[in-house]
């Protein structure tokens, strides 16, 4: 307790005249440009709203970007095929009776979904791009298997599915499936049946016939022109008076009752306790660092104002005013007041008098003398800086301290 | 009751402790539960066998004033009358501009573990960062329990002081000025006899002193030639009026307009206080703030400096008539005012110049003012360029006003902050030496 004297620095005074951050915050205004800028955001906002973009969608029915099918869903109400664009199982389920059902996304529905479709007696179910690992395609298309990833070349039918052989080639780029567990029964075009672009599973009992699209290709509006595209899906997607689009979606009730969405079930049991005690323990830190030790201590502190404040200040308002005139008036009266007591003249005196004894003194023409002190007003501020440089320079010929008063 | 940090740590540890019970089986609720209130039992048991803050008696020695810039020391003692024995922290807060600190230490805090019975002394440097009474708030006493987890905590008054006194930085001048002093006392004889020089003694002629001055009578009548001495008149009276009104808080550098003429007063009271004159002291805005009067001999200057000390600019524009009726009432033989105000053309010509008059009818006026720094040299942009014009206009300005007051026969001394005492200084020894006063 009793060590030697700790002499600390004080903390260095902020140096006068350089604004502080809170200074710098206090100063701003909102200015001509800062509206402009407001309004030309506000004008970009309403333009936006007002010219919403279409609307875009992968496989979406009434999408027109690249990636949507209007195009084909057009074509097919053409057609006098009635396109419903369902999103829920429920939906689907209603609409599936006697159609055909188009599901865009086979990873999504859970086999319980599926059932569901499946129960309502759909005619045909055409999945787009399954994979081993989707629930529609296990469920379905049972020792199926993805064989490989063609690119998007053309590719012949080489089938008797009459679909397909009307159509003829088409580009189908995606999974290639290898088929032959169903050999015999199934139909497998666009690639021999160890590597097919279509698979046609014929319909069973419980079951309606199932289509492996190897390729969304045929569908979207960008490749719907190429090569035999749209015949093949038309050909798959048009039998049926009704075509039941179903895009599944995340916010489908049917997934809410699902037993894997229980996140409870998933985490240890000593979890929700430790977070809880953890709680306490921030409330104890929290005690221990809300608690000061004593009061803090206020104190009346002086005002403290710049003694240069006003001098600086009508300096910015000239220079906001650009007002070289009053300026430059200045520079020159101050300039001449103090040459003249310097050279022993009266502040009365006439300004020829002042020049010709300036020039005497420094043995400069008597009309840049002139022009120097009582010259007219600087043409732009560069000038200005120009005839302080100047004028400062006369004092120093003359002999005086540049800066002083 | 409070808390320590390692009361945190320990609540911290609990989780796991719950994790473990869960994890073993037993169910989450309990787990919390029963670690939750083991918890709290040892927080609360902690506090309880803390001993009270009370315990701690508290009493306070050391300086009570302080030069400004210089370190006071104040030393705390804190004896346990309790029976237990008393761990914890005490925290002595001072207002910031105080600037206490434990010795030791850079806080205001010191760590204390005092058998029952034993006393610690504490020493709390003070280094204060402004004049004026600067003011110890209140003592805090934190103590903890045996395990350190949970504590007691109670603040207590222990009134003290410091004053603190302007730097008076320009006491380095003082030397020098005192050296002027004593050649114009009466150990030469000078060369220029002005009126209100005393004649003081006849001594022996040596090489150097001025032949006017040898006094031909007195040389008749002794063997060797002699020279009259003389030295400056004695006993005036010098009256310093510091305007402590709005221009007084303007800040140059460092420091407020006030204290750099606090400053030029104080040198000018030290050297007149040498020469025998006897100095008064008056602040004043609207009212009068501080008066010392009639002040000599080694009392003078901490009079004066503990006068200054808590004097503050007021933000109201200076009377300057009861300013002049203030000193007129103060002293009516004549005597030297000196006048620390500013040279700013508005305050001066509203304020000032219509009141001087009647005090220049009577005594020696001198108006002395801090100006601002000089601008930089040439403007290298437009903005500095612009600065520099109203700068300029400013120089006018003061230009005219001290021709103004030159006019009414008053002594202007108008100088660069660094330099305003020290040219005071000369400008009284000027007088002296002419005989002015």
């Amino acid at each position: 307790m009793s060590g030697p004297a700790v002499v600390r620095p004080l903390p260095p005074a902020p140096a006068i005249g350089v604004p502080s951050r809170f200074d710098r915050i206090r100063a701003w205004r909102p200015t001509r440009r800062t509206f402009a800028v407001a309004g030309l955001l506000l004008v970009a906002l309403v333009v936006l709203v007002v010219t919403a973009p279409p609307r875009t969608g992968s496989l979406d029915p009434a999408a027109v970007d690249p990636g949507g099918s209007r195009a084909l869903a057009n074509l097919l109400a053409d057609q006098g095929v009635t396109v419903l664009d369902v999103r829920t199982t429920a939906e689907a389920a209603d609409a599936a009776a006697g159609a055909t059902v188009l599901l865009t996304d086979p990873y999504l529905p859970t086999p319980g979904m599926l059932d569901t479709v499946l129960a309502a007696g759909p005619t045909r179910l055409v999945l787009v791009e399954p994979g081993p690992g989707s629930p529609a395609f296990a469920r379905l298309a049972a020792g199926v298997d993805v064989a490989d990833v063609a690119d998007d070349g053309p590719v012949a039918p080489g089938c008797r599915l009459r679909a397909a052989a009307s159509a003829g080639t088409a580009v189908l780029p995606g999974p290639r499936y290898d088929a032959r567990a169903w050999a015999g029964s199934a139909d497998t075009c666009y690639g021999g049946s160890d590597a097919a672009g279509l698979v046609v599973l014929p319909a069973t009992g419980g079951r309606p016939e199932v289509v492996l699209m190897g390729s969304s290709a045929p569908l979207t509006n960008q490749d719907l022109d190429v090569e035999g595209n749209a015949a093949l899906a038309m050909n798959l997607l048009g039998r049926d008076a009704r075509l039941a689009w179903w895009r599944p979606t995340l916010a489908d009730p049917a997934l809410a009752g699902e037993p894997s969405a229980d996140l409870a079930g998933l985490v240890p049991p000593w979890v929700v306790p430790v977070l809880v005690q953890l709680l306490v323990a921030c409330g104890v830190v929290a005690l221990w660092r809300g608690r000061r030790l004593g009061p803090l201590v206020v104190e009346p502190l002086p005002v403290v104002v710049r003694a240069g404040e006003t001098t600086d200040g009508h300096g910015r308002l000239l220079h906001a005013q650009h007002a070289r005139a009053e300026a430059a008036g200045h520079l020159r009266a101050a300039a001449r007041s103090r040459i003249g007591r310097r050279l022993g003249l009266d502040a009365t005196a006439p300004p020829a008098a002042l020049v010709a004894a300036v020039a005497a003194r420094t043995g400069r023409a008597p009309g840049t003398v002139e022009a120097l002190l009582y010259g007219p007003e600087p043409a732009d501020d560069a000038a200005l800086v120009a005839l302080d440089h100047d004028l400062a320079e006369l004092l120093a010929a003359i002999g005086m301290e540049v800066g002083g008063p | 009751m409070v808390v320590t940090g390692r009361a945190g740590l320990v609540a911290l540890l609990a989780t796991a402790v719950v994790g473990g019970l869960a994890a073993a089986g037993l169910p989450g609720w309990a787990a919390v539960a029963l670690v939750t209130a083991a918890l709290v039992l040892a927080l609360v048991g902690d506090m309880l066998a803390a001993p009270s803050p009370r315990a701690l008696a508290i009493t306070r020695t050391g300086d009570r004033t302080v030069r400004l810039g210089e370190v006071a020391t104040t030393t705390l003692t804190a004896r346990n009358t309790g029976s237990r024995r008393w761990r914890g922290t005490l925290r002595d807060a001072w207002a910031p501009t105080a600037g206490a600190r434990v010795r030791g230490r850079c806080d205001d805090r010191a760590a204390l573990d005092l058998a029952p019975g034993d006393a610690a002394r504490i020493p709390v440097d003070v280094r204060p960062t402004r004049r004026g009474n600067r003011r110890a708030d209140r003592i805090t006493a934190r103590c903890v329990g045996p395990l350190g987890l949970a504590g007691r905590q109670r603040s207590m008054r222990a009134d003290w002081t410091v004053r603190t006194l302007p730097s008076f930085a320009s006491r380095r001048h003082l030397p020098s000025r005192l050296a002027r002093l004593r050649d114009m006392d009466g150990r030469q004889a000078i060369a220029v006899r002005a009126q209100g020089t005393e004649f003081d003694s006849l001594r022996e002629y040596v090489p150097g002193d001025d032949v006017r001055s040898i006094d031909w009578r007195a040389t008749a009548r002794a063997a060797d030639v002699m020279v009259r001495t003389w030295r400056p008149e004695r006993d005036r009276r010098v009256v310093i009026v510091l305007d402590s009104g709005r221009t007084s808080a303007g800040r140059i550098g460092d420091e407020t307009r006030l204290d750099l003429h606090m400053d030029a007063a104080l040198l000018l009271a030290a050297l007149a206080g040498r020469a025998g004159d006897r100095v008064d002291l008056l602040a004043h805005d609207r009212r009068t703030r501080v008066q010392v009067s009639g002040g000599s001999g080694p009392a003078l200057l901490p009079s004066l400096v503990d006068a200054m000390a808590d004097l503050e600019p007021e933000l109201a524009e200076t009377d300057s008539r009861g300013l002049v009726s203030a000193v007129l009432a103060r002293v009516r033989k004549r005597a030297l005012v000196v006048v620390l105000t500013t040279l700013d053309r508005a305050p001066i010509e509203e304020g000032l110049l219509p009141a001087l008059p009647t005090l220049t009818a009577r005594h020696v006026v001198v108006v002395a003012a801090a100006r601002l720094p000089d601008p930089p040299p040439t403007a290298t942009d437009a903005a500095q360029a612009y600065a520099r014009a109203a700068r300029a206009r400013a120089d006018l300005d003061r230009t005219h006003v001290t021709a103004q007051l030159a006019r009414m026969g008053v002594r202007v001394v108008d100088a660069a902050p660094a330099d305003l005492a020290p040219r005071l200084a000369d400008t009284y020894l000027d007088l002296k030496a002419q005989g002015r006063l």
